[in-house]
């Protein structure tokens, strides 16, 4: 019985030890985030990168405190792109790319790759910006 | 722990600092539609359930308008926010019965785009249930068993919390919180520590409690482990020291330790959640307040459901899922010296049924919940009524019910 006692006690602070320290380097990581896309211009409503950004990959991560909120583009299978607001649709939190799907951490809700939501409590898609392909560049505009 | 409070405090005050941008409410939001371009806006949302329960064992059957809840959310900008969430129970509220209750009342803070603090009163992330109630989002009439004894779900204090997505990790967020205490009073073995919770109104603030959750989520993969503890004696210390407690700010703890791993791909959703709850002083709190409090109370489940459309065409929007759940609930797991075992407050159930979602936030639900407990300890029936119909170890009930949430 002690050792469960125990065991419990030492969870919890370890738990909340985690979470201090993470809480406290939170601000210092936060600047180290930065978008490596060739020639990326951020105006007040609009991005614009070099398409060759992409490579090989086929999803893209904007997050640049210039920007309101994280963006992310989606390169499809027949070379269109797409953009959405890394935002749900619920309760305005932030959502998180899981490697095949989109989900929010505070109310559980998720969106498929398109951006459909696929669980509640979230109703609504993510929201979607336009992408326009203008020579070696893309622009999406976030209005 | 003023060492943890502090490091807290510095973190909190690090982050607010750090005021960079906020998120812009989007139109489809439920709650804040319309918000986008528009400061000062208040709109309203909701959600409500109500169900029909037949124990089939005991030939007793009800219906009920279990909750109906309205949503209001005001924006003061970009950065400030403010969220409440309030809750009728049973349709009215008088001296039979019914609640009339703020469930959140908060103000969000925006710090940046990753970091978000709460102040007010709001629901700690703990098991699955206490911060994703609505009934659009679990299987089953009734919320989880161990999510109701064990975790007292829906569990809100007063507090600040601090939530936001672990750095340098793209699979990991947290939160942190500090909220007022328990109350040792109401602690017992049958309620676990629902009756103990102070939920916004005049809680003892001499006493507080801190809880942290960590939730990874990888692909089709969910796991959160999340852990509380804090003090359930805020009297002042010379009626403490009367009642022979520990009283202030971490005195006469009690600790929450809970896990749970989701996944869902492919029209499955399967699910399991372990919570312990741990009373080291119980003795002594039995002492002062022959309460019945237990020293450790522990429960898990398990729970698989499958939507059964996708066999049919496997692109629909709808779903009916069929389910089935396990639970095992011990409130009494460990008694102290001088607790009283009730093994009826021991037990386990199987519930199955089925989950009808037409369209997003609307849902209607029918299941068969068959539980298996301990017989009630004579020792506590004190007059006990001679004609009393024998006490059924084994009960079948039957639930059907809606619910709805937009």
């Amino acid at each position: 019985m002690s050792n469960r006692r125990e065991f419990i006690k030492q969870g919890a602070q370890a738990s909340l030890g985690s979470c201090l320290a993470l809480s406290v380097f939170s601000s210092v990581f936060e600047s180290c985030k930065t978008a490596a896309l060739t020639g990326l211009t951020i105006e007040e409503n609009e991005i614009s990168f070099h398409l060759s950004s992409f490579g090989s990959k086929k999803i893209i991560f904007i997050s640049d405190e210039r920007l309101k909120d994280e963006v992310v583009i989606v390169k499809k299978k027949d070379g269109t792109y797409y953009a959405m607001k890394m935002q749900c649709t619920h309760q305005m939190n932030p959502v998180r790319y899981t490697g095949d799907s989109f989900f929010c951490p505070t109310h559980g809700s998720t969106f498929d790759m398109e951006g459909k939501p696929t669980t509640a409590p979230a109703m609504r898609p993510l929201q979607r910006f336009t992408t326009i392909e203008s020579g070696t560049r893309l622009i999406v505009k976030l209005t | 722990m003023r060492t943890v409070l502090c490091c807290l405090c510095a973190c909190m005050i690090s982050l607010t600092t750090n005021f960079v941008s906020a998120q812009v409410l989007t139109p489809e939001d439920s709650l804040n539609s319309g918000l986008e371009s528009k400061e000062h806006k208040t709109l309203i949302g909701g959600y409500g359930e109500a169900a029909y329960t037949n124990n089939l064992t005991l030939e007793e059957a009800h219906i009920n308008l279990t909750r109906a809840v309205i949503f209001i959310g005001h924006r003061f900008s970009d950065k400030i926010s403010f969220f409440s969430e309030m809750e009728i129970e049973d349709a009215k509220v008088d001296a039979s019965g019914g609640e009339l209750a703020l469930e959140q009342c908060f103000l969000k803070f925006q710090l940046n785009r990753n970091h978000f603090l709460t102040a007010g009163l709001f629901i700690p992330r703990l098991g699955i249930i206490n911060e994703n109630h609505l009934p659009t989002t679990y299987f089953g009439n009734h919320r989880p068993f161990v999510e109701t004894k064990i975790i007292p779900s829906t569990w809100r204090e007063l507090g600040v919390s601090l939530n936001g997505k672990v750095p340098g990790s793209n699979r990991l967020d947290y939160t942190l919180a500090i909220v007022n205490g328990l109350n040792a009073e109401a602690i017992n073995a049958h309620d676990g520590l629902r009756e103990a919770r102070f939920e916004g109104r005049d809680a003892s603030a001499r006493n507080l409690a801190v809880t942290a959750s960590i939730l990874g989520y990888w692909n089709v993969f969910k796991v959160q482990l999340s852990a509380y503890t804090g003090g359930s004696v805020g009297l002042a210390p010379r009626s403490a020291d009367s009642l022979q407690l520990e009283s202030g700010m971490f005195g006469t703890p009690v600790s929450l330790l809970e896990g749970n791993i989701s996944y869902r791909k492919h029209g499955w959703t399967i699910k399991a959640l372990y919570a312990l709850v741990s009373i080291p002083d119980a003795g002594s709190i039995n002492r002062a307040y022959a309460n019945n409090c237990p020293e450790q109370m522990s429960g898990w489940y398990a729970e698989a459901g499958y939507n059964i459309l996708r066999l049919f065409n496997d692109s629909t929007k709808k779903d009916l899922s069929l389910f089935g759940r396990y639970e095992s609930v011990r409130g009494n797991d460990q008694m102290p010296e001088n607790g009283i075992v009730n093994d009826v407050n021991n037990f386990s159930c199987v519930t199955v049924g089925l989950n009808y979602t037409p369209l997003p936030g609307v849902v209607v639900k029918a299941d068969l919940t068959y539980s298996e407990s301990g017989i009630p300890n004579p020792q506590l029936q004190i007059n006990p009524f001679p004609q009393a119909i024998p006490f059924e170890t084994k009960q079948s009930v039957l639930r059907l019910g809606i619910g709805y949430s937009f």
